[in-house]
């Protein structure tokens, strides 16, 4: 909890000083520079290759929304465990994040029929006649499974009546605070590395004429879990932002059996059920195990060190060496990244039930 | 070439007369020689030969009536210097050989008077000889001269200049002397650097200086605090790194390539506060050498520079001190006798305010809120603690202890529900250097001196989170994370170094030493608790002993007037893991007077490196490690020439021009995208090792004596670097590589109550990497971020950096106060470029050009210079009793 609580006196005070003698202004530093190919791909077993081929550009050519980068005269070979198996097509697919990305919602890109397989080697030879070559290797990581699901510490408060909930009573609403312990087993061997997402999932149905039930403006705690600052020096701890990255390594826990601590808090389900009905109880809290391949997990920790590290803070304002984002494109520009996850979701009716076999009534 | 002329007086004289037969009779009263020797040829028929000019002017006096011709002229001859041989015929008149005349050694200490500590660099001169030499860091001198009467003069920077009477010097003798603080300084005459126009004219040395304390006071510095280093910036050839830090890097090297030496011990960590202050507390400083082209064959270990820290003995005769109240720390200095006359002691302390603002700003921010509470401090301090004692006049030993730390503290507690968690973080670095010595005068002409020493550099930090379950009042652990990192390097030290002045033109310093060094480089360990899983790990890193060892001889010698030649040698053994790699660095430089005021100079020097520190950023933090060579790393070396022109002018004013190529191997840098590297990679898997080379050329006019003085200073230079594994293997420019850059420093003392001091820096603006072609976020981290193409390594060069600051003091019965402004016309420096958005308000309409416009508000990405630092006024007050 503590380090998504952080309300990081030390930058606060450096950039309050800052602001308080500091000033800017603008200038064009007339450095030369050439566009290049970017190449990004995030690769998951079971779906086909998704390349986004775009070109670099230059930070005052404008906004990156407003530019066409789109690369539509490349030539992209895909190329599975070093034997070629097509060259990908271009179409244009549904921005599943759409509007909440910077991204259109509808995005041009290279596609494959082919669809990975865990165990696969990706390589992919990206050739354009104005922005020149690019090409990146990515292996196809293998889904960790999460074992199973602890849930402790549950702070429940009801509004309303809930006497015979969830049975009789057509609406009940909670407000839910608890923790959980999503254990998983490393798999022995090399490195490995993964990211710690989860979410909740329900129905919703606003008319008020079924069944509805949903949770709402969960507040997701990753700070209860260790692994997930490893990356964090002492000096970062004390001086930079810490938070945000669910990314970890197996470095402490190398072929062990291992509880992910997530908190969930704030977390309000609301169950209504006028008619009564009787019916599925889909609302649940996800726990999703990504394993990564080192590409994944090097590109977000260069983004880690480059924006919120310090010696990226440093560098941003010329006191260290610049931080690059990590690129396994030959041109530096973009990443092709691949996982396979694993997930695994329990009802909030069950955690209402463990509560209520605890200090709730 | 004379001329001679060989006259034969008679060859017609009878050769079968003997000499014992030979009788003359003559007579004469102050009669010119020549005259009456040719009486005496004209007797004895003998022929007399002399060159021309033997008997000029001389007049002699004899009376013989028929005597032999040599008891003749033995008494015609008496006390005229001129003598007499009979070969056959011949009559040979030459001069007497003069007897050489006898040599007697002057020699002792040099030292303050009313404190009696010792004064180095006092140029001592025996005259008429006109030989001359400088006392050493103990304020010893030894001179070889002519005996007889003599006399002696004694010149030291900011002392009157002393002269003996005549003294007879038959033999060797003992001469101590004691130095009045300048007195014309009260009437408004300030002395800085007599020292540094004798050195520039007279020295073999190319590019070094003597840094008084009083010139490292009235340099003007941010927030009022005098700092060694910020005055040694001033100098051609030394660029300060960011602006307001104490940062050096000498003639296009790296910080860590500069040895500082402090009382003869090397000092690891030279910075406080991320180096905006550095570790010398002025108040105990006494005499400073900096030395940044041509070295003396006993410094080695650094490639670019040699800092040679003396600290005060303390005053022998009474007590003193001063208590200094600035705004950023305070400081109090005591010293004087524990046995009068004999032992003295001085302590120096020095400690910073911020943590006393901190702590009550950090209660006032938790006072705010229920659930979280802050605690946070930084600090930094140092103390310099010597005591000296004096056994004779020909024994001294001293024992010396500084001890120079940082601290940062940080507590953060948060309350939720039933939970409590509490964030901490220490974080402490920082010296410890102690040191005992002693020396001893063991003939006229030998100074030994052997010192043990230990010094460390620490750095210890650590960082605990801790969640707790609150339950019935008891505090149940949930998870905890613990991370601590430390790094240290230890030196064990054994050291003798001599100083033997054989003969007047000869200085010969001689020496040796062994180093027991112990490293520890970051060793992170981390304990993780969560529920039932506990799991502890530690990085692969283990210690390292390594034993260095050095042995160096080296000359000062004049063979002729104009000629002075520093010549040596520096060996050096270092032993690490099994290997061992050794290396000689030669030395050679000389000075050639052509004539006048002029001197001409040129050298050699060859330095090696087996210790380097490894930094992250610009700044000083406390992860920076000193670490060694290892593995298949070889030693950094650096090869340079230089060659430079000096003139003095009617003693005041000093013009050099010193020019220099220097290039370097095997230098260590992290390499690109170490940060990616698993954590426990062995760190020097994380550097990759390189070359590089500066060039460049150091103009200097400066004024030593007068109500003003100061300097004015250009350099102008080339540096770069080239690596394997950074920047794609390309060459690159330094990063403070700054082409040219101009010093004046400007000191009037207007009254003995009020003195002035200005400087003004403008430079070509350091290097920076400036990459400006984006690429498009994958989107897999937790928020979108601007992505950027790498660019080639430090591709810009920011704005020229200019800017003027001024200190005045006011002398008080009690003290002084001292007042200084720094940026004194506020010219905000560009010490960034930073991407950023520029919003312009567009009154009627749409801004159709840049970006997305919401109303009337207009956007677009643009590049930003970040400018800083702006006038900061400050005060401070000196105390002294």
């Amino acid at each position: 909890m503590a380090i998504l609580k952080k309300t990081y006196f030390l930058p606060l005070l450096m950039a309050m000083a800052m602001g308080m003698t500091s000033c800017y202004s603008e200038f064009d530093p007339k450095i030369d520079s050439t566009p290049v190919l970017c190449m990004n791909s995030t690769i998951t077993p079971g779906e086909p290759v998704t390349l986004f081929l775009t070109r670099t550009w230059s930070w005052t050519e404008g906004y990156e929304q407003d530019l066409d980068l789109n690369v539509r005269d490349a030539e992209v070979l895909l190329i599975v465990n070093g034997e070629y198996k097509e060259t990908l097509k271009q179409t244009v697919i549904h921005n599943p994040d759409y509007p909440y990305d910077p991204y259109p919602e509808k995005r041009e890109c290279y596609q494959s029929e082919y669809h990975p397989k865990s165990g696969d080697v990706i390589r992919l030879e990206a050739t354009s006649a104005q922005y020149g070559e690019a090409t990146a290797d990515v292996e196809v990581p293998y889904p960790v499974p999460i074992d199973r699901i602890e849930v402790r510490d549950i702070h429940c408060k009801t509004y309303g009546d809930i006497s015979g909930f969830p049975a009789v009573r057509d609406r009940c609403e909670f407000a839910l605070d608890f923790n959980v312990l999503a254990y998983f087993t490393d798999p022995n061997g090399p490195s490995n590395y993964y990211e710690l997402k989860s979410g909740t999932s329900g129905y919703r149905n606003y008319d008020g004429e079924a069944e509805a039930e949903f949770i709402d403006y969960p507040w997701i705690d990753y700070s209860g879990e260790p692994l997930l600052t490893e990356h964090v020096s002492e000096l970062d701890s004390t001086i930079a932002d810490t938070s945000g990255y669910t990314i970890f390594s197996d470095r402490q826990i190398n072929g062990r059996t291992y509880p992910l601590r997530i908190g969930f808090r704030q977390s309000v389900f609301l169950y209504q059920n006028p008619l009564n009905l009787p019916g599925p109880k889909e609302t649940g809290i996800t726990v999703v195990l990504r394993h990564l391949d080192s590409t994944y997990y090097k590109h977000v920790m260069s983004v880690w060190e480059g924006n919120d590290g310090i010696v990226g803070a440093l560098g941003g304002i010329g006191l260290a060496s610049a931080v690059y984002p990590y690129s396994n494109v030959s041109t530096r520009a973009g990443v092709v990244v691949a996982f396979a996850e694993a997930s695994l979701t329990i009802p909030v009716l069950d955690v209402i039930a463990l509560a209520e076999e605890g200090n709730f009534k | 070439m004379k001329r001679t002329k060989i006259i034969a007086l008679s060859a017609l004289l009878t050769a079968s007369m003997t000499m014992q037969a030979q009788k003359v009779s003559v007579k004469a009263n102050n009669m010119p020689a020549d005259k009456v020797f040719a009486e005496l040829m004209e007797q004895s028929g003998k022929n007399f030969i002399y060159q021309a000019d033997l008997l000029k002017s001389l007049k002699v006096n004899v009376s013989a009536n028929n005597e032999p011709l040599e008891r003749v002229l033995d008494r015609m001859l008496a006390g005229s210097g001129i003598s007499f041989r009979i070969r056959g015929n011949n009559v040979l008149l030459f001069r007497k050989q003069q007897p050489k005349p006898s040599k007697a050694t002057i020699s002792g200490f040099v030292r303050e008077e009313g404190t009696g500590e010792a004064i180095p660099g006092v140029t001592v001169c025996v005259y008429p000889s006109g030989i001359r030499t400088a006392t050493n860091a103990q304020g010893f001198y030894s001179l070889t001269v002519p005996a007889g009467e003599v006399t002696v003069s004694f010149t030291g920077a900011g002392y009157d200049e002393y002269h003996t009477g005549d003294i007879k010097l038959a033999s060797s003798r003992k001469l101590d002397v004691s130095l009045t603080e300048n007195a014309t300084m009260l009437e408004g005459v300030t002395v800085i650097g007599n020292l540094n126009s004798d050195r520039a004219v007279n020295s073999a040395e190319i590019g070094s200086m003597n840094v008084s304390r009083s010139s490292i006071l009235t340099t003007p510095v941010i927030f009022g605090e005098s700092d060694l280093v910020k005055t040694i910036q001033l100098e051609p050839g030394v660029s300060a790194g960011v602006e307001g830090m104490a940062g050096m890097y000498v003639h296009g090297g790296s910080s860590d390539e500069n040895l500082y030496m402090l009382d003869n011990i090397p000092l690891y960590q030279v910075n406080h506060f991320g180096g905006l202050f550095s570790a010398f507390n002025t108040e105990a400083l006494r005499n400073v050498d900096f030395y940044k082209s041509s070295f003396p064959a006993k410094y080695d270990g650094r490639l670019s520079s040699y800092i040679d820290v003396n600290t005060k003995d303390g005053n022998m005769e009474e007590h003193h001190g001063s208590v200094k109240l600035g705004l950023t720390s305070a400081a109090v200095n005591v010293d004087g006798p524990i046995w009068k006359g004999r032992t003295s002691y001085s302590v120096a302390a020095r400690r910073s305010w911020y943590d006393v603002l901190s702590l009550p700003a950090s209660a006032i921010i938790s006072s705010f809120k229920d659930d979280e509470k802050l605690r946070f401090g930084y600090a930094f301090s140092d103390i310099n603690a010597k005591i000296n004692h004096r056994f004779s006049d020909r024994s001294r030993a001293y024992a010396m202890f500084y001890y120079g730390e940082d601290y940062l503290h940080l507590k953060q507690d948060y309350y939720w529900e039933d939970e409590r968690d509490t964030d901490k973080s220490n974080l402490r670095w920082g010296n410890i250097v102690a040191s005992a010595g002693w020396n001893y005068v063991l003939t006229p002409n030998l100074f030994g001196e052997i010192t043990g020493a230990f010094t460390r550099y620490s750095s210890h930090l650590s960082h605990s989170e801790e969640s707790k379950l609150i339950e019935d009042g008891e505090h149940l652990p949930v998870t905890i994370d613990k991370v601590s990192s430390r790094n240290y390097i230890h030196d064990w030290i054994l050291k003798c170094d001599f100083d033997w002045r054989p003969h007047p033109s000869h200085h010969i310093s001689f020496g040796g030493g062994y180093t027991r060094h112990s490293f520890l480089p970051s060793l992170t360990k981390r304990y993780l608790h969560n529920g039932d899983i506990t799991a502890t790990g530690q990085d692969r890193v283990h210690s390292y002993g390594a034993n260095e060892m050095n042995l160096y001889a080296g000359a000062d010698w004049s063979p002729f007037q104009q000629l002075r030649i520093n010549y040596g040698l520096h060996y050096s053994l270092f032993n690490i893991d099994g290997k061992t790699h050794d290396a000689v660095s030669p030395r050679v430089s000389f000075r050639f007077h052509t004539g006048g005021d002029w001197a001409i100079k040129g050298g050699y020097s060859r330095t090696v490196q087996y210790v380097h520190q490894l930094m992250q950023s610009s700044i000083s933090l406390p992860t920076d490690q000193w670490v060694p060579i290892v593995g298949e790393q070889k030693p950094q070396t650096a090869d340079k020439i230089a060659i430079g022109g000096y003139y003095t002018l009617k003693n005041q004013y000093t013009f050099s021009a010193e020019a220099y190529y220097k290039w370097m191997d095997n230098l260590l840098e992290y390499a690109d995208e170490y940060y990616l590297l698993p954590p426990d990679t062995e760190w020097s898997g994380k550097l990759t090792a390189g070359k590089g080379t500066a060039k460049g050329i150091d103009f200097k006019v400066s004024k030593d004596y007068g109500k003003v003085t100061g300097h004015i200073a250009y350099s102008l230079l080339w540096a770069d670097r080239q690596y394997p594994d950074k920047n794609g293997g390309k060459r690159f420019p330094a990063r403070f590589d700054n082409r040219h850059k101009i010093n004046v420093l400007l000191n009037w003392k207007i009254s003995p109550k009020w003195e002035v001091s200005a400087s003004w820096t403008g430079m070509s603006g350091n290097r920076i990497t400036l990459p400006t072609q984006m690429w498009q976020d994958p989107l897999i981290g937790p928020w979108h971020y601007d992505m950027t193409l790498p660019a080639e390594e430090n591709n810009f060069r920011l704005p020229f950096y200019h800017r003027m600051d001024l200190n005045l003091r006011r002398n008080t019965r009690h003290g002084y106060w001292n007042f200084s402004l720094y940026n004194a016309y506020c010219n905000m420096n560009t010490i960034a470029v930073i991407r950023d958005i520029n919003t312009t308000y567009i009154p009627n309409g749409s801004a159709p050009n840049y970006g997305p416009s919401y109303g009337q508000w207009d956007s677009k990405p643009v590049f930003k210079k970040l400018k800083l630092i702006p006038i900061i006024p400050s005060v401070s007050y000196t105390w002294l009793f």
